[in-house]
């Protein structure tokens, strides 16, 4: 090693914020374990999402009642193979999960995305332009956050009905304000930064700040938020339909998977165990996922992070 | 003195949008007196219940009517509760107060609550301190851990886990009921963990914002002892966004108790929403989120106002 | 000297670990000081010398910093010499505090916001001195005497967000001289504060110093706070000591071309009597004459009339406005062609706000600008948005101006874009010849803010103001936070825009020096008023306002041979422009004490 180069104390956090080009984060991810993890397993749970047709191993709706209840790793009647195991009208369990995952993860997904666009969007807006606009919108979004969320949920749910688009629809009407909250705060923050200042000085319109300033600027928390919401949806969906007011069955939702095998809880504990157990991997990984975008993108500690010879 | 009455006049606001969006909505889902009725019910005694009721009256006189009722805490009667036989002319013998049946399953709910949180609260914030007066070390690293657990968790999942475990192989504890405080452990322990990891998670980051800044370095300096900085300087300064998060998990607890009380036959709230809900009792419905929204302002409200003992920068009431 | 040293620093090496290599922050470090003086230990920014005193009290080990080399030796109290990189945590606690004090930069921020004036002073007793309760408190009203804060009692029970920021660092200094350390290391006591403010906190320092005999190592960027203060001068640059002697040696006869270089780029006020114009700064290989002069017309080109711009405090149950901060009020200046016009004041003195209601980045409550023959106010919101074409900012933050997310070439371009003047690689070409204009690289233009540093962003920032071609710029304290070298620089560049391309600048700044260097005229301000206003010479040389007398006298003087010790050691108390609502505060009347030379009345 030649000898290091003498850089000024002081300078250290701005000689490190040179840009991180897509490598360094491969790098990253690669560099530590447990985040790779999460990172496989949620690429295969979306691959399984999209491709559920063609890599479940059983239909999802293929009864077989002489294979009722076999325990995971069991051969079924006609030699079928069922990796953990089947439910009480002999499905394939495994194959259950994957199209579940169909349901819960893109509920949570879509959930995510509408709440999101609305959010972000009144909430950069709001914190950007102020006056009677921001003070009508955050009244808004505090006397909802003030609700409780969860009964305000079943209570619409009771009175729609639920299913599929009513869940994704009240799901957005309950979380949109999360992300109104976070972007009004930090087009709030931006607002008074200099180089917003700056751009207005230099004659931009108040749209191209927002979403060309400041925006590109704020995106980090705003995704780490969003990871960490599609968690809190999945959740969710799975409780409501636990509860009977979510997914409708046939549609096999996770949460569901959990309300049928209780009955038999006593004697095949799988058919509760493993879609609990889908739900909290598929949150687990979201979080960690998020926690690392928020470690990498966070100016003071994202060297740790991406620095190669001084990890942990 | 005036924030804490302009903040009280908005939380009253939020309470009577409140009900007045369970009224619309509940008007929404079809005719009252055949959802009391049930099905089945003749023509002549949904009349006879529609006059009694004041439902041919117009829309706006029932909800004058219905947000006068409330303020005197008349919240009506229950469709399914405490009744037996086709109603009478005396309406009042439908069945019994609503109000009074929700107000019977409070202190089960406060319980498991109260034990939750003064499970989850200590745990939570130790284990936070913790993992940021260590930044990166094994302690860390399994404070994390668990505080992701506890957020990833689905909560009935977790309580049925438990109760196969511990109720069922094991035979230690109840599967479910009220009683003895043998019968609260395992749901106060499925309803603490998110907020252990919620909180846990808060305090570490907080903690952490709080020990880079400039007076940690000033209290070194001065030669006080890690520890001490770690307790008595940084943690006060981190409060304020521990104690928000403590009140938005509180809240999340009092509904949150829906899917515990459930499956644990707990008889608070959540279980009556719950049976209410499937049973269609509307104004059974209307009182127990009326009364639940309630406490959640309450403890929106007792949030604010702690803010002021722990910080005193925080000066209520003047926005510059 | 034949005093034992108190601290001996040898072959310091401080490294923090990065991204890729460890950077060594510090390196082959050595000096002494003795006990009773004071060593002023001087660099910009980067030069290790924070660092250095954190090493000593093993601070930069919270830090991630590490020592690798060298020794940092202390005589303790009781006479015994301690290595300082080798003590255990357990002896530095009892060290900190106790035999080493410190005072820091930024004295709001050093205080625990929750916890109380008197409950931190008396911490350091508690743990020392093991003292308790009352005597406490009885020793803790002491040292604010000792300091000299007013009403001392009452401040014990205050919040450091109840205190101004020159007496929290009063409160600082009382807490780290609580156990009467032998040494005092005071990292940039001062850099934070105002110069009014300044002065009497550097006098406190020396007054302390005689009394109490302890030793002071004293860190700035500043050479005139060197020359007031220090008896020896330790200078670092890079990480490295390249100089060190006497205050008088360095100052007048300083050997190393760094440290001439620094000398020479301070801008020593006073020294422009006699000229009219401002002057160029001197750099290395550059004595200060300009080519081209710019020389003021007399046709207008900004003409401000009675400005006033007022925040409203809200409160009450309806949130309704119950007082006013005037932070502008009736405030007039004209400001012509080719012509620099200083606003100088201190912080909260309304300087900046006055500036951005100018260019209407906040609007103004009252008055009027005209700008050539434009009534900026009464213009709608697009046809103002084009006439930013010909006013300019550059702002004074080198880091924050610049957004991080797109390529200079993009910042630098937006303007032509936002006013959509030119397209294709037209835009590239337009923006490539500015680059050169402000001395930066063609090849700088695909590169982000973050590769650059504060100098070079504070040029693009530059270029990006005069890519419209303004004839206007307000620069908003454009070189306050530029190391002084480099602040030169930028500083010249400014000056030969100026001349060459015919532009007026108002030119925000709370330096003295540097006002005095680049103005034609200056305006002070004070509390949301111009107290005094007049050409440069009249203003440095012709002071009439007492406020503006004040503000000339506390600024530090590069000359150790003439100190102002006689300072007042206690602290003015500042009167605050926040009103109730609905105060009428009388408009501002002004004497004429020669032409264009305005005193405010009363």
């Amino acid at each position: 090693m030649s000898s290091p180069a003498v850089i000024p104390g002081d300078e250290i956090a701005a000689s490190l914020d040179t840009r991180t080009t897509a490598r360094d984060y491969l790098w990253a991810i690669f560099g530590d374990r447990v985040t790779l993890f999460a990172f496989a397993y949620l690429v295969v749970l979306v691959a399984f999402t999209v491709g559920a047709e063609f890599l479940a191993p059983h239909e999802a709706t293929g009864l077989n009642l002489r294979d009722r209840l076999l325990p995971p790793g069991a051969t079924g009647s006609k030699g079928a193979f069922y990796l953990l195991g089947t439910d009480e009208l002999g499905r394939d369990l495994f194959s259950r999960l994957i199209y579940g995952a169909r349901v819960s993860v893109s509920v949570g997904m879509l959930g995510a995305v509408v709440s999101c666009f609305a959010g972000v969007i009144t909430g950069l807006t709001a914190g950007y332009y102020g006056g009677l606009y921001e003070d009508v919108v955050m009244r808004l979004v505090d006397g909802m956050l003030s609700l409780p969320s969860m009964l305000v949920a079943l209570f619409i749910l009771f009175v729609l009905g639920g299913g599929y688009g009513n869940l994704i629809l009240v799901f957005s009407v309950l979380h949109w304000m999360v992300f109104c909250r976070l972007s009004r705060g930090l087009a709030l923050d931006a607002r008074s930064a200099t180089y917003v200042r700056a751009a207005k000085a230099l004659g931009a319109s108040g749209p191209r700040i927002v979403f060309r300033h400041i925006l590109p600027n704020v995106m980090a928390p705003i995704i780490v938020l969003f990871t960490l919401e599609i968690a809190i949806l999945i959740l969710s969906e799975a409780s409501l339909s636990f509860l009977g007011f979510g997914v409708r069955p046939p549609d096999p939702s996770w949460g569901l998977m959990i309300a049928d095998g209780r009955e038999h809880i006593r004697s095949a504990w799988w058919l509760v165990t493993f879609p609990g157990l889908a739900i909290f991997l598929t949150a687990l990984s979201l979080n960690l996922v998020a926690n690392w975008i928020r470690a990498v993108t966070d100016p003071v500690q994202r060297w740790r992070w991406l620095s190669r010879d001084v990890r942990r | 003195m005036a924030y804490y009455l302009r903040r009280a006049g908005n939380s009253l606001l939020l309470l009577l949008l409140t009900v007045s969006f369970v009224f619309i909505a509940g008007r929404m889902i079809g005719d009252p007196a055949l959802n009391m009725l049930g099905p089945g019910a003749s023509e002549v005694a949904l009349e006879k219940l529609r006059r009694a009721a004041g439902l041919n009256d117009p829309i706006w006189l029932q909800y004058i009517r219905y947000v006068g009722n409330l303020l005197t805490g008349d919240f009506g009667v229950s469709y399914r509760f405490g009744y037996s036989v086709l109603p009478s002319e005396d309406l009042d013998e439908i069945g019994q107060p609503v109000i009074d049946i929700v107000i019977e399953r409070l202190p089960a709910t406060f319980l498991l609550a109260a034990v939750a949180m003064g499970v989850a609260v200590p745990l939570g914030v130790l284990m936070g301190v913790v993992a940021a007066a260590h930044p990166r070390s094994v302690a860390d690293r399994i404070v994390t851990i668990i505080a992701l657990a506890g957020v990833s968790v689905v909560q009935f999942w977790l309580g049925l886990m438990l109760i196969v475990f511990f109720a069922v192989q094991l035979g230690w504890l109840p599967t479910g009921g009220y009683g003895g405080f043998h019968h609260v452990i395992l749901p106060a322990l499925t309803l603490a963990a998110r907020p252990i990891g919620r909180i846990a998670q808060i305090t570490r980051s907080a903690m952490l914002d709080e020990m880079s800044k400039p007076y940690v370095v000033t209290a070194r300096a001065k030669g006080v002892r890690e520890w001490q900085i770690v307790f008595v300087h940084a943690l006060k300064n981190a409060a304020v966004p521990i104690i928000t998060m403590i009140g938005d998990e509180l809240s999340a607890l009092l509904t949150g108790a829906i899917l515990v009380e459930k499956i644990f036959a707990w008889p608070g709230i959540g279980l009556l929403i719950i049976d209410s809900l499937t049973r269609s009792d509307l104004p059974l419905i209307q009182a127990s989120i009326a009364v639940v929204a309630t406490l959640v302002v309450v403890v929106n409200l007792m949030v604010d106002f702690s803010y002021r003992l722990v910080n005193p920068r925080i000066k209520l009431g003047t926005r510059a | 000297m034949t005093l034992e040293p108190l601290v001996s620093i040898e072959s310091l090496r401080v490294e923090f670990p990065s991204k890729d290599e460890p950077v060594v922050a510090v390196k082959d470090v050595g000096f002494e000081i003795f006990p009773g003086e004071i060593l002023g230990l001087v660099g910009e920014s980067g030069s290790g010398k924070s660092v250095t005193s954190q090493a000593l009290m093993q601070l930069t080990k919270f830090s991630a910093g590490q020592v690798t080399r060298g020794s940092l030796n202390f005589v303790r109290r009781d006479g015994s010499n301690t290595d300082l990189r080798h003590a255990d945590e357990q002896q530095m606690r009892d060290i900190r505090g106790n035999e080493i004090g410190m005072i820091f930069q930024e004295p709001m921020v050093a205080l625990n916001p929750s916890l109380t004036i008197g409950w931190q002073l008396s911490e350091g007793l508690r743990i020392h001195r093991g003292l308790s309760g009352k005597s406490a408190r009885r020793r803790s009203l002491e040292l604010l005497r000792k300091v000299r804060i007013p009403e001392p009692a009452q401040r014990l029970r205050q919040y450091p967000h109840e205190l101004s920021g020159g007496m929290c660092q009063r409160v600082v200094i009382a807490m780290a001289l609580a156990c009467e350390p032998r040494l005092l290391i005071a990292d940039e006591p001062t850099t934070a504060l105002d110069v009014t403010v300044q002065a009497e906190i550097l006098a406190l320092i020396a007054m302390l110093r005689r009394e109490t005999g302890a030793a002071i190592l004293l860190i700035t960027h500043d050479m005139a706070v060197v020359a007031q203060m220090a008896d020896r001068v330790v200078v670092m640059y890079r990480g490295q000591i390249v100089e060190h002697g006497s205050v008088r040696q360095i100052l007048h006869r300083p050997e190393h071309d760094y440290t001439r270089t620094l000398l020479a780029a301070v801008p020593r006020i006073g020294e422009m009597s006699g000229y009219s114009g401002p002057r160029r700064m001197r750099t290395a290989g550059n004595s200060g004459k300009r080519d081209k002069e710019a020389v003021s017309g007399r046709e207008r080109l900004l003409d401000v009339r009675n400005l006033t711009k007022r925040f409203p405090v809200r409160g009450g149950l309806l949130g309704r406005t119950i007082a006013n901060v005037h932070a502008v009020e009736d405030v007039s200046f004209v400001v012509n062609v080719n012509e620099t016009l200083s606003l100088v004041g201190e912080s909260g003195s309304g300087k900046s706000t006055a500036g951005n209601c100018i260019l209407r980045l906040e609007e103004p409550d009252k008055g009027r600008i005209m700008f050539k023959e434009h009534d900026l106010l009464s213009l709608s919101r697009p046809v103002m948005r084009s006439m930013r074409r010909e006013m300019q900012v550059v702002f004074q933050d080198p880091y924050g101006s610049l957004n991080p997310q797109l390529r200079l070439l993009d910042q630098v371009a937006e303007p032509i874009r936002n006013h959509k003047l030119e397209t294709g690689t037209a835009v590239e070409d337009r923006v490539a010849s500015i680059f050169k204009k402000v001395g930066m690289p063609r090849s700088f233009l695909r590169r982000y803010p973050s590769e650059l540093s504060g100098g070079q962003r504070q040029r693009v920032a530059i270029a990006r103001s005069l890519i419209l071609n303004p004839s206007f710029i307000v620069a908003d304290e454009a070189v306050s936070s530029l190391d002084v070298t480099i602040q030169a620089q930028v500083l010249n560049l400014m000056m030969d825009l100026q001349a060459e391309l015919g532009l007026s600048y108002l030119f925000i700044s709370h330096d003295m020096a540097v006002v005095e260097r680049v103005s034609h005229r200056v305006a002070v301000m004070y509390q949301g008023r111009i107290v005094e206003i007049g050409s440069r010479s009249s203003i440095f040389e012709d002071p009439r306002h007492d406020y503006t007398k004040s503000l000339l006298a506390a600024v530090p003087r590069m000359n150790p041979d003439i100190r102002a010790e006689a300072m007042a050691v206690t602290s003015a108390t500042v009167e605050s422009p926040i009103r109730p609502a609905g105060y009428k505060p009388d408009p501002c009347r002004y004497d004429e004490v020669s032409p264009d030379h305005l005193v405010l009345q009363g």
